[in-house]
């Protein structure tokens, strides 16, 4: 199954027909993002392996696009995380996701803008979803606000968990590097998570969509 | 920028960061803090501890930064090392220059020394000296020319051509079994010509493989051509 989520770059440049030159292209333009790049040891030495659904449709998507846009501009549409567009409610309200309830907290926080940038809209889209969840309420959005402008300097891209834990009633969150592992005492349980590349995909396909 | 002053440090002198329009060290300056300039222009032995952000920089003597750099256009015939990152449209080389934390640029010039402690990535990459890269050197065209010894982990791109210089005093050397080798553990690209490089895995379109190479694997699409003075000791088609 680990092997089967993996496709080697041999694997790959076969399957879309793409040249070592365009794949390494796309890199240097931020089309695909440094972490998909996994370097594993294999019996001929050290091979590149990459997510295999990820990758794949990505390369799909680019391949779509790229005689309709430049690639600045594909850059912009597929990796947003990195460039620094930033969005207003005029531009948030017809997407329709966001509350407003929300926004205005993470406007009122130290440090919130009535502007945001991608890395934010992420933040505020998972605020969207905890609101629902049992035992959330706006104290712990306005906490999650906080806590966002005091990671920024750590978000340089999008391979992230954020995890929602309880201990005696009480939930807090935390950050983790998406392929590292927390280990939790046995007095903390695991509410839920939030894989912060997952939501910057559905998000980029609204945007952009748009 | 009209009404930003210029900064000036002839003889010694030690000065606080900030935006100016040109900044020039001729003599042993430091600069405490981030600058912004237009130009900066480093003549004598100059060092900025922090970030410096400029339209262009020129060194000459011996320059040290202690952050990141970031400008249009950067030439460098003396020494420089930068201990954070350098992002620049173009880079010229012709005396030494290290960069702790990678580059990133259109194009890259190098007729001297460079030392990279993480990857490089550019459009075009030239050179005609020697480099030393921690990390994977990737650039749409990759044209090097070298004497010496050169390193990357990785090479990536489009066209890749590795040429040794044969210089006058190699072919002494090489009586002595000394011979001059571009090491790398993998190259990658579309259409790729070594020489004088020794390398585990060559993947790639076309390949040519030319004189006093050593690879372990070359794996080809389209044509591959080997030197009867290479050694190749595995080929695949694929």
């Amino acid at each position: 199954m680990e092997e089967n989520s993996f496709i080697t770059k041999k694997e790959l440049l076969t399957l879309t027909g793409i040249s070592y030159g365009q794949l390494y292209r796309w890199k240097r333009e931020n089309l695909i993002p440094e972490s998909w790049f996994i370097k594993k040891s294999s019996f001929t030495g050290q091979e590149t392996f990459f997510p295999r659904e990820k990758i794949l449709a990505r390369i799909k998507g680019i391949i779509e696009l790229k005689d309709k846009y430049s690639l600045e501009e594909l850059a912009d549409m597929l990796s947003p995380e990195l460039t620094n567009r930033s969005f207003d409610r005029d531009d948030l309200n017809p997407l329709g996701m966001f509350d407003s309830e929300i926004l205005d907290i993470f406007e009122k926080v130290p440090g919130g803008k009535n502007h945001f940038k991608f890395i934010e809209l992420i933040f505020i889209d998972i605020a969207g979803k905890l609101i629902k969840e049992p035992g959330i309420n706006t104290d712990n959005i306005e906490e999650l606000a906080r806590s966002m402008h005091s990671w920024m300097d750590v978000l340089k891209n999008t391979s992230f968990r954020l995890m929602v834990c309880e201990k005696n009633t009480v939930r807090f969150f935390l950050l983790s590097k998406q392929d590292s592992r927390i280990y939790n005492d046995n007095g903390t349980r695991e509410i839920s998570s939030y894989d912060l590349d997952e939501i910057s995909k559905e998000l980029n396909l609204l945007i952009t969509g748009k | 920028m009209d009404n930003l002053s210029d900064l000036k440090i002839s003889g010694v002198g030690r000065m606080g960061g900030g935006k100016f329009r040109d900044v020039k060290i001729s003599g042993k300056g430091e600069i405490d803090g981030d600058i912004e300039a237009q130009t900066v222009q480093i003549s004598g032995m100059g060092k900025i501890n922090g970030k410096t952000i400029a339209e262009r920089i020129s060194v000459s003597g011996m320059g040290t930064v202690s952050g990141s750099v970031e400008c249009k256009s950067i030439s460098n015939s003396g020494s420089l090392m930068i201990e954070g990152s350098l992002n620049a449209d173009e880079i010229r080389v012709s005396g030494s220059m290290t960069v702790k934390d990678g580059v990133k640029s259109r194009y890259i010039r190098c007729s001297g020394l460079l030392n990279s402690g993480a990857g490089i990535e550019a459009e075009v990459f030239r050179s005609r000296g020697e480099f030393k890269i921690k990390g994977l050197l990737n650039a749409n065209d990759v044209d090097v020319i070298f004497g010496w010894h050169s390193f990357a982990n990785e090479i990536g791109g489009e066209e890749i051509r590795i040429r040794h210089s044969h210089y006058m005093l190699s072919f002494i050397f090489s009586f002595f079994g000394k011979i001059d080798r571009l090491e790398a553990d993998l190259i990658e690209g579309n259409n790729i010509m070594v020489e004088y490089t020794e390398v585990k895995t060559i993947r790639g379109n076309n390949i040519l493989i030319g004189d006093n190479c050593r690879v372990d694997l070359v794996e080809y699409s389209g044509k591959l051509g080997i030197s009867p003075k290479a050694i190749v000791k595995n080929r695949v088609k694929v």
